[in-house]
């Protein structure tokens, strides 16, 4: 390995510890490791929220999916992403500051809590944020090994350990903190390198018209719209994408950090610019690699979750590469970093909370349990082979199935209800670990059209407003004002434990 | 409870959501994807309701925006199966790549800039 990609390995590293570091020092309550003390301008805020939904899937899954399925792959998985984003700012952005500002939230089971006052409904999405956070956890250290594997000549169980536990040790000891400051560092990287690995892989393929050329004339489908995939499988992939982020934790829990109400404005803009941005990474990799595989300049690809790393190897100076599958790196660390914070929180805080226990010292427990989570998604991946983008997948699906009606459309809307917001979030979790189970196992076989994530979040979002309409009491009106009214709120958090915190 | 605007726009998503669910279904792609800028628009707009369920001036911006998205969904859905191309790509792609994907990219996020800036900040700092 060149001394130059060595050098700039563990500099990256050693930020990131550093960074940690510094986190650890001004976090001494619960609420600093989780959400970052609500201290973040919107520029922070705004990158850390794409950094984190730009995860390993993004960057190394939707590669190879575009190698594979040619532009219609991106169609579902990434550009409508920005327009999620708005929606979500839209719809969560005002109302979350509003509720934050009144209650103690630190997570969306500590919102559950707080909208519907309803132990089954805040019990049942903690543990929905538990396994969906461990489930997401476990696709970054897949998507780790295999980067750090390719960086240091080592097996990828060796670079799952070595990854994890470098994101480990800067979010255990700096929590969301640290988390959302590394996040900066490395969106700007992935922006960087998507940017010049954009142009430089399309000008290897000669040039943005004679890369199209040549996939058209070898087959004009994988330019198509009903080409590799079915166009309604694609028009799933990008409803589940583009409704489902308003509902993912780790986007939702960034609009509790803000410090102030106008950091809201440009959140949004900046957000979707940059998630476009690093959407060149997997449109020029991915084309450009199909396109000199049918050149004859590339062997064609075995594993298509390779096609990144191949690219690189096959096409780049070292030092270029190393570069690269840092930024790679740091964009699977940053979705680490929040789950592996929002897990904990939801093991420590919320699962406890929802019991009727009351956690002391819950700093130190959550810096526990974020060991756990990590340990728990370590096992995970070193025991199961479903590749990354899957993994990535219903981890996606889940949580904008279980959050998206419940607290999203419940911020608004005074008929919605705890009765419905259980019974979503486990229909959401069942119906998605149900067939999945099943498809993989040959007991069910779905059309080749049919996008599960997509009629998921679509089936769910269904669900919870026919049976809200159904279950609605006047009660549930004035639950919906308590939320937001200081002399109607109610205690959230637990006390006791911010006044044991330090 | 009588009805109000956002009890009618929550329905109006419960329809549309499943209006998709039967497209994705059933494989009907004009279910799946026309819902979809509709959607996207409404759940805006149920999104700049201040706390007494208005509007105010966050309306005229939104409508344009859902008419230019709606229309460009339109535009790529006439043109999604055809042979023709477009910039290199099969003409519905090439409309997804080169014009809509631009169009939600710059104007989505600007779209709440200035519905912020015009209404929604009113409502936060009351």
């Amino acid at each position: 390995m060149e001394p130059l990609v060595i050098a700039i390995i563990i500099g990256y590293f050693a930020l990131m510890v550093a960074i940690g570091w510094w986190a650890k020092r001004k976090t001494s309550s619960a609420k600093e490791f989780l959400v970052a003390g609500q201290t973040l301008g919107f520029l922070v805020m705004a990158i850390a929220s794409f950094s984190s939904i730009q995860s390993g899937w993004g960057m190394v899954g939707s590669t190879g999916t575009t190698y594979d399925w040619g532009p219609q792959a991106l169609i579902g998985s990434a550009l409508f992403i920005p327009l999620g984003f708005a929606v979500a700012w839209f719809l969560l952005g005002t109302r979350l500051h509003r509720a934050a500002r009144k209650h103690q939230i630190y997570s969306v089971p500590d919102l559950i809590k707080a909208r519907y006052q309803s132990k089954s409904a805040h019990v049942t999405m903690s543990v929905a944020m538990l396994i969906g956070s461990i489930s997401y956890m476990t696709a970054q250290v897949t998507a780790t090994g295999v980067i750090i594997s390719l960086l240091t000549g080592t097996s990828p169980a060796t670079g799952a350990w070595i990854g994890s536990a470098i994101v480990a040790a800067y979010t255990v000891a700096g929590g969301m903190l640290a988390a959302v400051w590394t996040d900066l560092i490395q969106g700007l990287l992935m922006i960087v390198i998507s940017v010049g690995l954009f142009f430089y892989a399309v000008n290897e393929a000669g040039g943005w018209r004679n890369m199209l050329d040549s996939i058209w004339q070898e087959d004009p489908t994988l330019l198509s719209a009903d080409g590799s995939m079915p166009a309604v499988f694609i028009v799933g992939f990008a409803v589940m994408i583009l409704f489902g982020a308003a509902g993912q934790p780790q986007l939702v829990t960034k609009f509790l950090m803000l410090k102030d109400e106008k950091e809201l404005k440009w959140g949004a803009a900046v957000a979707g610019i940059s998630y476009a941005v690093t959407t060149l990474f997997s449109l020029g990799v991915g084309l450009s690699m199909r396109a000199m595989t049918i050149q004859g300049r590339a062997e064609p690809l075995d594993n298509i979750d390779n096609t990144a790393t191949v690219f690189l190897d096959a096409f780049t100076h070292p030092v270029v590469a190393g570069i690269a599958l840092v930024g790679l790196l740091a964009a699977i660390m940053s979705s680490a970093s929040s789950f592996i914070t929002i897990g904990a929180a939801s093991a420590v805080r919320d699962l406890t909370g929802s019991l009727g226990r009351v956690v002391r010292r819950e700093l130190l427990w959550n810096r526990v349990a974020s060991v756990g989570v990590v340990l728990a998604a370590l096992l995970f991946a070193l025991y199961l082979s479903q590749v990354i983008f899957l993994l990535g997948a219903i981890g996606w699906a889940a949580f904008g199935a279980a959050i998206l009606g419940p607290l999203a459309l419940g911020l608004f809307w005074r008929r919605a209800t705890a009765v419905a917001t259980t019974v979503t979030i486990v229909v959401s979790l069942l119906g998605n670990l149900v067939i999945t189970v099943a498809t993989s196992q040959g007991w069910l076989t779905l059309p080749d059209y049919f996008y599960l994530g997509g009629v998921v979040i679509a089936f769910s979002t269904v669900l919870f407003i026919a049976l809200s309409y159904v279950t609605a009491k006047p009660a549930d009106a004035d639950k919906l004002a308590q939320l937001y009214e200081p002399d109607q709120s109610m205690a959230v958090a637990q006390p006791a434990t911010a006044a044991v915190d330090r | 409870m009588k009805h109000d605007r956002t009890d009618a726009l929550v329905l109006t998503i419960g329809g549309l959501f499943a209006l998709l669910t039967i497209g994705m279904t059933f494989d009907i792609w004009q279910l799946a994807w026309l819902p979809i800028p509709i959607l996207s628009v409404v759940m805006i707009a149920l999104g700049c309701l201040d706390r007494y369920g208005r509007w105010g001036a966050s309306l005229p911006p939104v409508l344009i925006f859902g008419v230019v998205l709606t229309s460009l969904f339109v535009w790529a859905g006439l043109v999604l199966f055809d042979s023709g191309r477009f910039g290199g790509l099969q003409s519905g792609v090439g409309v997804v790549y080169y014009v809509i994907w631009p169009f939600v990219t710059v104007f989505s996020g600007l779209l709440y800039a200035v519905v912020y800036a015009r209404w929604l900040r009113h409502d936060v700092s009351r």
